[in-house]
């Protein structure tokens, strides 16, 4: 009886481990603790338990060659398969939200992405392309990206880059604001990628302590521009009222305009290392599975 | 030992083969750093437990420091006390600096916080809501003597928090239109 319960103690534990791995990630993303896929990899405790279950593994695999169980053999080196394929695909993976301006070239620094989602051991994509046209021709939904002289249309849909993978996801309007002094001439200029089709935006430069709140007015006439500015310092609201395009407005010292404004693509890059591997291995993982329930019943039955 | 415990002892080591990883899963989690994670989901079973409090309590303790620094004359001492990110701080020492700079010293004081929401976006971060009432007055930067009258300034401020080493602390700080319908989308 011992004897019989120590050999069937290290995969009854193995599957414990696996069915609480499975268990508590499942509550994670369903209750929105960690956002669904490879962010749960990202906690501790699971990291922990993937190598508990690896440890498992292993001591089924040296049990079922002890014992002569062929399918616990197969079950063992499938579920060590796609452990590792896991594993190597979650290391290797890279997922970046970018913005660039109509003319910018993307660079492979953390600086220009603005969220995503990086595997201890990716890269950042190692591609290089500029971004030409947002909207060409009107097209909605598309954006020019020029590689090596080459241009290439991008839609809503993956496309592959090198390694990689694009995508566009929206156009946006970036308004140039210049903040000058009259001592100490131009303080700021710089496109901000603040999406004004989206209502108001909030935004402010490292160099300066102010905030500025910046919305589009409905046009008065025809070519001209018209912008609700705001202007913050703190708790203060130092100004507060509408700006035409190229009107330079005195706050407190210095002077801000609305110059220009620019359109911009909201762009996704992904990079997906050893998926098909992952995915070869949980279907393995799964005929083992069905054989080894089939034979368990055929046992029974016989 | 008699024949018929026998099932009874292995069903017992089965049940205790698949269960204690269970338990043990956010135990494990509580000691290696994910604490926040397995809190949230208590707090989503248990209201009581969630952490509204913790972030007010954040939040007021931000106010108070950024008025200490402004009280102070910009001394930026105990800047590494205010609950807030490096990026936050940074841009309390910014205002400040460039206030002492200008030779005038700018005096705020908090009249009222209004919590209008805590809402908890996930384990490690938090959007709060607040109507802030302050009376504020400019000092000259060496005789500290008063520029001017005090003034009120009302607003209704956005606090997005994130969870640092188990402490609330004040990422960024916005402002927001206040309208009939409630607060505007996109602000």
């Amino acid at each position: 009886m011992t004897s019989l319960l120590s050999k069937k103690l290290i995969p009854m534990v193995t599957i414990g481990l696996a069915l609480s791995l499975l268990f508590w990630s499942l509550v994670l993303s369903a209750t929105g603790a960690v956002k669904p896929g490879w962010p749960v990899l990202d906690l501790t405790s699971v990291r922990f338990f993937g190598l508990l279950l690896a440890l498992g593994l292993l001591a089924s695999l040296v049990t079922s060659l002890l014992e002569r169980s062929r399918s616990q053999l197969c079950l063992c080196l499938a579920g060590l398969f796609l452990l590792l394929a896991t594993m190597y695909a979650y290391l290797f993976q890279f997922e970046g939200a970018l913005s660039l301006a109509e003319g910018e070239s993307y660079e492979p620094f953390p600086t220009s992405f603005s969220s995503g989602h990086k595997g201890a051991l990716a890269p950042f994509p190692q591609v290089s392309f500029t971004l030409t046209r947002v909207e060409p021709d009107g097209k909605k939904g598309r954006a020019v990206i020029v590689q090596k002289g080459v241009g290439t249309e991008i839609d809503g849909s993956w496309r592959e880059i090198g390694s990689s993978e694009i995508r566009f996801k929206g156009a946006a309007l970036a308004p140039l604001v210049v903040v000058s002094s009259k001592e100490k001439g131009e303080l700021e200029r710089s496109y901000v990628k603040a999406d004004l089709n989206q209502g108001e935006q909030v935004f402010e430069f490292p160099t300066l302590p102010y905030q500025f709140l910046l919305r589009q007015e409905k046009a008065k006439g025809e070519g001209k521009e018209s912008f609700h500015l705001g202007v913050r310092r703190g708790k203060l609201s130092l100004f507060e009222g509408s700006a035409d395009l190229g009107q330079k407005i005195s706050v407190q010292g210095v002077e801000v305009s609305i110059e220009d404004r620019r359109k911009f693509a909201l762009l996704e890059i992904r990079t997906r290392r050893g998926l098909v591997a992952m995915q070869a291995a949980a279907a393995l993982f799964a005929v083992a599975a069905l054989a080894a329930m089939i034979r368990i019943k055929g046992g029974k039955q016989g | 030992m008699p024949e018929a415990v026998l099932p009874r002892t292995t069903l017992k080591t089965c049940l205790l083969a698949f269960l204690a990883p269970l338990l043990l899963f956010p135990l494990v989690g509580a000691v290696c750093g994910d604490a926040a994670y397995y809190r949230y989901l208590l707090a989503k079973a248990v209201p009581s437990l969630d952490e509204s409090d913790r972030i007010k309590a954040a939040v007021t303790e931000f106010n108070n420091r950024f008025m200490d620094i402004y009280a102070s004359q910009g001394d930026k001492r105990g800047i590494g006390a205010v609950p807030a990110t490096v990026g936050m701080r940074h841009s309390l020492v910014t205002d400040s600096g460039s206030l002492w700079v200008g030779g005038k010293v700018l005096v705020y004081d908090i009249a009222s916080l209004d919590f209008r929401s805590v809402q908890q976006d996930g384990p490690l971060s938090a959007t709060v809501l607040v109507k802030e009432e302050w009376n504020y007055q400019y000092k000259d930067g060496k005789t500290y003597k008063e520029v001017g009258q005090v003034h009120g300034t009302g607003s209704l401020m956005r606090y997005r928090m994130v969870r640092q080493g188990g402490a609330w602390l004040v990422q960024k700080c916005e402002p927001v239109r206040e309208t009939a319908k409630g607060v505007n989308k996109g602000d």
